[in-house]
């Protein structure tokens, strides 16, 4: 049966509708263990961003691993990262510039990789940003990424964060899931953005 | 079901069906604004056409050609909260800058110390130190995270490139928040001093 949506808004833009597209915004709620994106090869691009998302443990990391065809359904699949930040201390005691080698992950590691680091839990305290997956369908390359990402960390320091790698596999990806390393996700928006081709 | 667009153009439609979000382009261009000799820049929800309000998560400003009257000036900006007065929210922030001469002399790789901000209502500087020859100006975009949230510190994040007094280019990128409550429903740019003489800055929503 025609919904009421697919009859009034079915139409074709042709075009003009512009090239980011919204696929799905996943407001969380208190006790989502985790946010799954389903990605593919529709789009050349995928751009995602982060709206304040607030942990319910303290010092909990922020991280995402990638599903691909042929991991089982798995968030596994092997990735290199970098990862570099600027940091500033909000009573004013200090500021760094400096890449993390403790943040990235390397060779062809299955484990989540890290995006944001102790966030705090207090009310205010969350991690904001956006995040861009090339072409995630291919079936040739490695797939890049980057992200760049704010947050406020459970030491009252501002924290902006640098993550980049590639997907160490040709299979095409299918999903992203973002979760913290402990506790749950607890409030916050997950947008995911396909770019047109 | 077939849609008419599979039909006519063989091309599916877009799988997000709100009434709300299908068929616009995610990145909306709310307002804007060409500088002609203005001493400030200000979007300011319900005035000059600006909605900046929870209608929209996600908040991004584009600066193209921003030229200041007085040399090696920064562009920058302020927030204020809704109800709020004298664009004087406290703000944190960290950066870093990758500089290159144009003589090929010299390279810096470095935290932007110049222009963070550590609680400070001082302005926060996005574009370092812009030449004012006629030939020279600044751009780049800012981004606001959900800044109608009463509850959580705004984040933003600006990355920019600039073609210097001393004629370099430079490349900043800045991070931060406020730690004020209440919903930020209006943000002013500004040079450090003198006026915008020139340049446009767009304001795009993405709900």
């Amino acid at each position: 049966m025609a919904t009421y949506n697919a009859i009034k808004y079915n139409v074709d833009y042709a075009g003009k509708a512009g090239s980011l597209v919204p696929i799905s915004d996943t407001t969380i709620s208190s006790g989502d263990s985790n946010v799954i994106l389903t990605i593919d090869g529709t789009y050349d691009e995928h751009f995602i961003i982060f709206n304040a998302v607030h942990p319910s443990a303290a010092n909990a990391d922020f991280g995402a691993n990638f599903r691909s065809t042929g991991s089982s359904g798995n968030f596994n699949v092997g990735k290199q990262t970098g990862f570099y930040r600027c940091t500033q201390e909000e009573n004013g005691s200090g500021e760094t510039f400096a890449y993390q080698s403790g943040k990235d992950v390397a060779g062809n590691s299955g484990s989540d990789f890290e995006i944001g680091s102790s966030l705090g839990n207090a009310n205010h305290d969350g991690i904001s940003g956006y995040m861009s997956i090339f072409n995630a369908g291919s079936t040739t390359f490695e797939k890049s990424f980057f992200i760049v990402a704010d947050e406020t960390h459970g030491g009252n320091i501002q924290i902006m964060s640098f993550v980049s790698g590639y997907v160490r596999t040709t299979d095409a990806l299918t999903g992203i899931r973002f979760r913290m390393s402990s506790g749950n996700l607890d409030s916050g928006s997950i947008q995911l953005f396909g770019v047109h081709r | 079901m077939a849609f008419y667009s599979q039909i006519a153009h063989n091309v599916l439609p877009p799988l997000m069906t709100t009434s709300s979000t299908l068929g616009r382009g995610a990145f909306e261009l709310i307002k804007s604004i060409t500088a002609s000799s203005d001493s400030d820049i200000t979007f300011a929800d319900g005035s000059n056409g600006v909605t900046f309000d929870s209608t929209f998560k996600t908040y991004c400003f584009k600066f193209i050609d921003i030229h200041g009257s007085v040399n090696f000036r920064h562009l920058g900006f302020d927030i204020q909260v809704s109800g709020g007065s004298g664009f004087d929210e406290p703000k944190i922030s960290s950066g870093y800058e990758a500089n290159h001469s144009q003589t090929n002399n010299g390279t810096q790789f470095q935290a932007a110390t110049a222009i963070d901000l550590i609680d400070s209502t001082n302005l926060q500087a996005i574009i370092y130190g812009i030449g004012n020859d006629a030939d020279e100006a600044g751009a780049g975009e800012l981004w606001l995270f959900l800044p109608s949230d009463t509850a959580k510190n705004m984040h933003f994040i600006s990355q920019t490139v600039n073609h210097t007094d001393d004629d370099k280019i430079r490349h900043t990128f800045m991070g931060g928040y406020t730690n004020e409550p209440g919903a930020i429903d209006e943000i002013r740019f500004k040079m450090s001093e003198g006026n915008i003489d020139s340049g446009t800055i767009k304001m795009y929503g993405i709900r």
